[in-house]
């Protein structure tokens, strides 16, 4: 493992629906943070990227505690080689991984 | 659309999150390609390696190695979610200080219990490992070795490991680490219903109008379970949630009833509340009168302390803990009617209005109740005796055994259910329930095993804490634990069993992935491959088995405890260990190794390697030439069919995301002993405790007894301790993730303001925290996560440099000698302001 190491993680977070639209909008705010989809009920798929493991627990504590944050829950999580990360992306990885296993 | 790597991460990262909650794909990840011939990252399920709870994770390998893991959407345990913990799945196995080579404490050459650590090769460690065990057994007998296993070894490795002890060498002494957590659920599950493990289920929780948290802190510790819990909370505003603790942690935020209490008043509070529902008259008369039997438990029963200890020697039934006598409906009645509201708040510290408000949940029939409860239970010296008080109140009230209505005991590891329990690797027991003193149930395990009759010994062999007295008093000559650290989360470190460990007359082999505080105090390490390096199953709280392949290799030269056990044994000859009146029952065993008797008996090694399933490595069916792990899943589970514990096949397991025992023809059991949910109970019954022999369960009645140690004026503060969200157990895998180690750099000593400023210090300041029995120094914390009253203080004890565990007193459940961590007496001194 490089030692120089590139998280890519989401969270899928949960908020009171009244407050769905403040917590987006603190999120957005939020350095290597994107919010991808949100909903009306309150839940927010929220893409970290970051070099520090540690941003994204921090970034899970700090979540947690704004108003009308009900939770905030990891999905995914993948190290990548920064080196690499920019070249294009092979051909046959490009391959949604919910998909990969039979069920 | 062409992507970079790391846009092409981002979008599956988003792809996957936006799956699990049922959210439409976000742009651009639904551009991807989806052909799952192609990809580079492989995906394939694999149940998380770290608590009780059981989530199935998704992990993603690409060049050998983990490099991503997701939540498994198609799991019902956690529906795509994961926790922390299992985040860190991907950098737990790749640690710097990873264990590669078999470690050996030498001196000019030879091994010297004095020496330094040298590399060694397999066959050297195994030559004098094998040299150690024969000697032992031949000069002191076959009590005078040893194994220490654990909760997180796989089914067939505990089941290989239980084998090779109880049959080959012929002792009972080995226990798993699950007797630090889990053995007072057992005892009292064996002694209620006659069979091990929750009736219910996870799926409880989504019927349940109310949730009560006994000794439990699931917001930190089962977090996945605990989002369930949150979900229904507040999908339904008339749930009610009650928490109840010795200090207050996360899960208090939620909670609708709060209570901390006074520790050891637990035996008090459900006392009351059986009282409660009998004069409120809400004692389900027909369910009482059909199903259960009211029962008296001998009291004064010591707290499983050395023999020799004056409270050992004070305890009347202190010998013969686990008896009761049949009593009627109204004398347990009058027994529960001292315990009057009044004095449960008295003695419990809990306001008289909350306690109430407790007992209704558990009095009202129109409420459904799920009551979830940990180590604050099961880590007590009257642990049996607690859970056996809560199921008490389902019994009284009939709300067992059905949707919703659930009295749940979680787990702490991976598969404390489904290897140390089901498995039986604990010292007195069998698989599937059975126990080494009951004559019909050896003769049957030896049947199954095609060994001659007496093979297994009678006598109950160590106990977790029982083996390190007995390695510091020299009996136990030789032992072998593996996937646990007990030096560090073993109680009384200085005083049992680090003298223990390093007694002259000891040779001591830890088998791990780490040079853990085991590992260092150890005189042989072998690395060992965890996880996903091999093939695997586990076993989860709700009865859930889940199988994994192995996905990558082990680094260097480190092997499955598997591998280890099992050829281990071809080093030991059967007529080298067993003595000459039973070689004469078995003549033909002469000139056979233990792995000819054990695992090449024509059972084990009867699947071929082409049974396995295409595209995957197996390190150990390579090397024995045989499908291992099914020859001895489908050995193991010949004890549980026909017996309420029956497993699917084998091959199932591989495709399906677990199944909830007993599986009888390809369907899972969810709510056990109810009519239309389990095939066991009998037409026309509706409820049927059927392993028990008049199908009825057992209420007890039992009386409240101090505990072993409580504060004085010389150790003025309780001192309790447990983990915190970040590490799990003693840390030795999570303390590896260097950012996850930052995130909680050090154990912390959590007290209450007002008692930091009666000590004049603050917070920061170092503390020592001394006990009868040892101190160590920390500082202190008084805001945060942990919220102890006045009068108690916390320690976590995942931290190596920090072993609170030499100040916790090794008192012990006197029938499950489980270890209770959380009450001595401490008194603290300050060290420095800060």
């Amino acid at each position: 493992m490089p030692n120089e190491v590139l998280h890519i993680a989401s969270l899928l977070v949960h908020a009171r629906p009244e407050h769905s639209r403040e917590v987006a909008q603190w999120l957005g705010a939020q350095p290597g943070i994107e919010v991808s989809a949100e909903d009306p009920s309150g839940k927010l798929v929220v893409v970290v990227e970051s070099e520090r493991e540690a941003r994204i627990l921090e970034l899970i504590d700090s979540v947690q505690v704004q108003p009308g944050v009900l939770g905030a829950a990891l999905v995914y999580h993948q190290v990548l080689d920064p080196a690499t990360a920019d070249a294009p992306a092979n051909p046959v990885e490009q391959q949604a991984p919910a998909e990969g296993m039979p069920t | 659309m062409k992507l970079t790597r790391r846009e092409f991460a981002k979008a599956n990262a988003a792809a996957v999150a936006a799956a699990t909650a049922g959210l439409a794909m976000p742009v651009g990840a639904s551009n991807l390609i989806t052909n799952a011939e192609l990809t580079q990252l492989k995906w394939n399920k694999a149940p998380c390696r770290f608590c009780g709870v059981g989530c199935s994770v998704m992990v993603g390998t690409q060049n050998d190695r983990i490099v991503a893991t997701h939540g498994d959407i198609h799991s019902e345990v956690n529906r795509g979610l994961n926790c922390v913990k299992g985040y860190f799945l991907s950098k737990i196995l790749y640690g710097q200080d990873r264990l590669q080579q078999p470690m050996l404490r030498k001196r000019n050459g030879v091994y010297d219990k004095r020496g330094d650590f040298e590399p060694v090769s397999w066959d050297e460690a195994f030559d004098l490992m094998a040299d150690k065990f024969k000697t032992a057994i031949r000069d002191h007998g076959p009590d005078s070795v040893a194994m220490f296993g654990s909760g997180q070894w796989t089914i067939w490795e505990g089941y290989a490991a239980s084998k090779l002890f109880k049959a080959g060498l012929r002792t009972n002494n080995i226990d798993p680490n699950a007797r630090h957590c889990m053995a007072s659920a057992v005892y009292a599950f064996m002694r209620g219903f006659g069979s091990d493990e929750p009736m219910g289920v996870y799926d409880d929780i989504e019927h349940a109008n109310a949730f009560v948290l006994w000794g439990s802190n699931m917001a930190e510790m089962h977090p996945i379970l605990w989002t369930r819990v949150t979900d229904r909370r507040l999908s339904f505003p008339d749930t009610q949630v009650a928490v109840l603790s010795t200090f207050e942690h996360r899960s208090f935020d939620l909670a609708d009833i709060p209570m901390v209490m006074t520790p050891n008043a637990d035996v008090v509070i459900l006392n009351y509340i059986a009282n409660h529902i009998i004069q409120t008259g809400r004692v389900d008369r027909d369910f009482v009168d059909s199903h259960t039997n009211f029962v008296r438990a001998v009291d004064d029963i010591g707290y499983g302390l050395r023999d020799e200890h004056p409270l050992q020697q004070a305890a009347a039934n202190a010998d013969d803990p686990n008896r009761w006598t049949a009593m009627s409906f109204d004398q347990f009645a009058e027994h529960v009617s001292e315990f009057t509201l009044e004095r449960a708040a008295r003695e419990s510290g809990v306001s008289e209005n909350r306690l109430e408000q407790l007992a209704e949940l558990y009095a009202d029939p129109d409420i459904k109740v799920m009551t979830f409860w940990t180590m604050g239970v099961n880590q007590h010296t009257r642990g049996v005796w607690v859970n056996n008080l809560i199921y008490n109140l389902h019994l009284l009230t009939g709300k067992i055994s059905e949707p919703g209505n659930s009295p749940f005991s979680l787990t702490g590891q991976p598969s404390a259910c489904g290897t140390a329990r089901e498995v039986g690797t604990f010292a007195h027991r069998l698989p599937a329930d059975r126990v080494v003193t009951n004559p019909e149930h050896r003769a049957f395990a030896e049947d199954v095993w095609k060994l001659p009759e007496g093979t297994i010994p009678e006598k109950v062999g160590f106990h977790a804490v029982e083996q390190s007295r007995k390695l510091k008093d020299g009996e136990i000559k030789v032992y072998w634990t593996q996937v646990n650290n007990n030096m560090q989360a073993g109680p009384n470190t200085q005083q049992e069993i680090l003298p223990g460990w390093r007694n002259d007359e000891a040779f001591v082999i830890v088998s791990d992935i780490y040079p853990t505080a085991s590992a260092q105090a150890a005189d042989l390490i072998l690395p060992a491959a965890s996880w996903v390096e091999k093939e695997g199953a586990f076993g989860n709280s709700e009865r859930r088995t889940q199988f994994f392949h192995q996905l990558v290799t082990a680094p260097g030269e480190s092997r499955s405890d598997l591998w280890q056990l099992v050829e281990f044994s071809k080093r030991i000859r059967v007529d080298e260990v067993w003595p000459a009146d039973h070689l004469d029952k078995a003549p033909e065993y002469r000139d056979s190794t233990l792995f000819d008797l054990l695992y090449a008996n024509g059972q084990v090694d009867r699947y071929p390697l082409s049974d396995m399933e295409e595209g995957y490595a197996n390190q150990e069916a390579e090397a024995f030439g045989f499908y291992i792990q099914k020859g001895l899943f489908e050995e193991y589970a010949r004890f549980g069919r026909g017996k309420g514990k029956d497993l699917d096949d084998f091959d199932n397991y591989h495709q399906n995301r677990g199944m909830r025992w007993p599986v009888v023809d390809g369907k899972e059991t969810l709510w056990r002993y109810r009519e239309g949910y389990d095939p066991y109970v009998e037409e026309g019954r509706g409820v049927q405790f059927y392993a028990k022999p008049d199908d009825r369960a057992l209420i007890f009645a039992v009386p409240d007894e101090p505990p072993p140690e409580s504060p004085d004026d010389e150790f003025p503060y309780w001192l309790s301790t447990g983990r915190v969200l970040e590490h799990w157990h003693t840390g030795s895998m999570t303390r590896r993730v260097p950012e996850l180690h930052r995130a909680v750099p050090a154990a912390l000593l959590y007290m209450h303001p007002e008692d930091a400023r009666a000590e004049g210090v603050r917070r920061g300041s170092e503390m020592k925290v001394i006990s009868r029995r040892g101190e160590v120094r920390l500082r202190v914390e008084t805001r945060g996560r942990v919220r102890p009253p006045r009068g108690l203080v916390y320690v976590p004890f995942f931290d190596a440099n920090r072993l609170i565990n030499n100040v916790v007193l090794d008192a012990t459940d006197p029938i499950s000698k489980q270890t209770d961590f959380k009450k001595c007496a401490v008194r603290l001194e300050l060290v420095s302001l800060a």
